[in-house]
């Protein structure tokens, strides 16, 4: 659910799972049985946009995003850094 | 509405990043009850560019907007930490029967950060470090001391107990006359003598504990119809009562 006011960011919470929604198996015929492989570690690092909110009870909300454009403007927006490491359980 | 870009503290912006990445953790975990495969975010890492302000006793921040230049960078690293390392490393919560300091309003702004930047944050904190002799005037550059805040404390506490009066009887007899006061909190501080005035007289108290008083009043004191008695239980805690006395 989105409840940041500035409808082009997402929840960083949110921002995090799309990161993290790795959970796939990557599936192979190989000598004539089935290998399978998952992901054990993924460590992702990424630029980002960040949206900081304060709201009616002086809460902070964050909003994150990925660079939008690849594009070089004038004005070039903000990018923070954003690194996460995922680990299998 | 919400604003965007307006100066906030580290402690609320941590606040709000550990609830998202918890969120995103149960997101995770909700996942995994479904697909044989199960993560977990063991870490984040944001690198911010930020302009920090500093208005004389808090820090605040504001993010860099587009085409702003010079902005300072701060990175804030979440780990993972278990329950047993939260216990080690942190204080336990302030307990119903404590007091947090925040919650006392008569004890003013300066002196609570005073208070918060030597880890005191509740009364049975500064009752611990009382206990070990610790110069509160000293380390707070005088801006307080323990009678002083003893005082509102107490007042605080207090608060929480209002006395309550249940039921009231009089007992006349010739030689001994008294009245029976049965409640809660109605006497709560036993260094203070409580005192008792009844219909403008002061009366002897017998026995005065929390949940009971009495009062042993002069047989011609007590009238028909209505009478008043006055009990003063500690400095901050005076109740009077119109007890109507019928034959």
């Amino acid at each position: 659910m989105n409840y940041l006011e500035n409808e082009d960011f997402i929840p960083l919470s949110e921002f995090i799972d799309e990161m993290g929604s790795i959970d796939y198996f990557i599936e192979e015929q190989f000598a004539g049985t089935n290998v399978s492989m998952s992901v054990e570690k993924l460590k992702a690092e990424s630029a980002c946009q960040l949206l900081i909110e304060i709201d009616e009870q002086n809460e902070i909300r964050i909003g994150a995003i990925p660079p939008m454009y690849y594009v070089e403007t004038t004005i070039m927006p903000v990018f923070h850094k954003i690194r996460l490491t995922i680990i299998k359980e | 509405m919400a604003v965007a870009n307006r100066p906030w503290n580290l402690e609320s912006f941590l606040d709000s990043l550990i609830v998202e990445l918890d969120k995103a953790r149960e997101t995770l975990a909700v996942k995994a009850i479904n697909k044989p495969l199960t993560y977990t975010v063991r870490d984040v890492n944001l690198e911010m560019q930020l302009f920090p302000s500093f208005d004389g006793s808090n820090v605040k921040f504001v993010t860099a907007e587009p085409g702003q230049e010079g902005a300072s960078k701060i990175a804030i690293q979440l780990g993972s930490i278990t329950d047993q390392q939260i216990r080690k490393t942190t204080k336990d919560p302030t307990t119903i029967d404590d007091v947090s300091i925040d919650l006392i309003e008569d004890i003013d702004t300066e002196t609570k950060n005073t208070l918060r930047k030597i880890g005191v944050t509740s009364v049975n904190d500064l009752t611990e470090i009382e206990k070990k002799n610790v110069d509160i005037e000293r380390i707070s550059n005088k801006k307080t001391n323990y009678s002083k805040l003893a005082k509102l404390l107490k007042k605080a506490r207090r608060r929480d107990y209002p006395p309550s009066v249940k039921n009231v009887n009089f007992n006349i007899s010739k030689s001994n006359s008294f009245i029976n006061v049965e409640g809660e909190n109605l006497v709560m501080d036993e260094k203070y003598t409580p005192v008792a005035v009844f219909n403008g007289k002061l009366a002897e108290l017998e026995k005065a504990n929390k949940d009971n008083l009495q009062i042993s009043v002069p047989m011609e004191l007590i009238q028909d119809g209505p009478n008043e008695l006055i009990i003063v239980s500690d400095p901050f805690t005076v109740y009077k009562m119109k007890l109507n006395n019928k034959k």
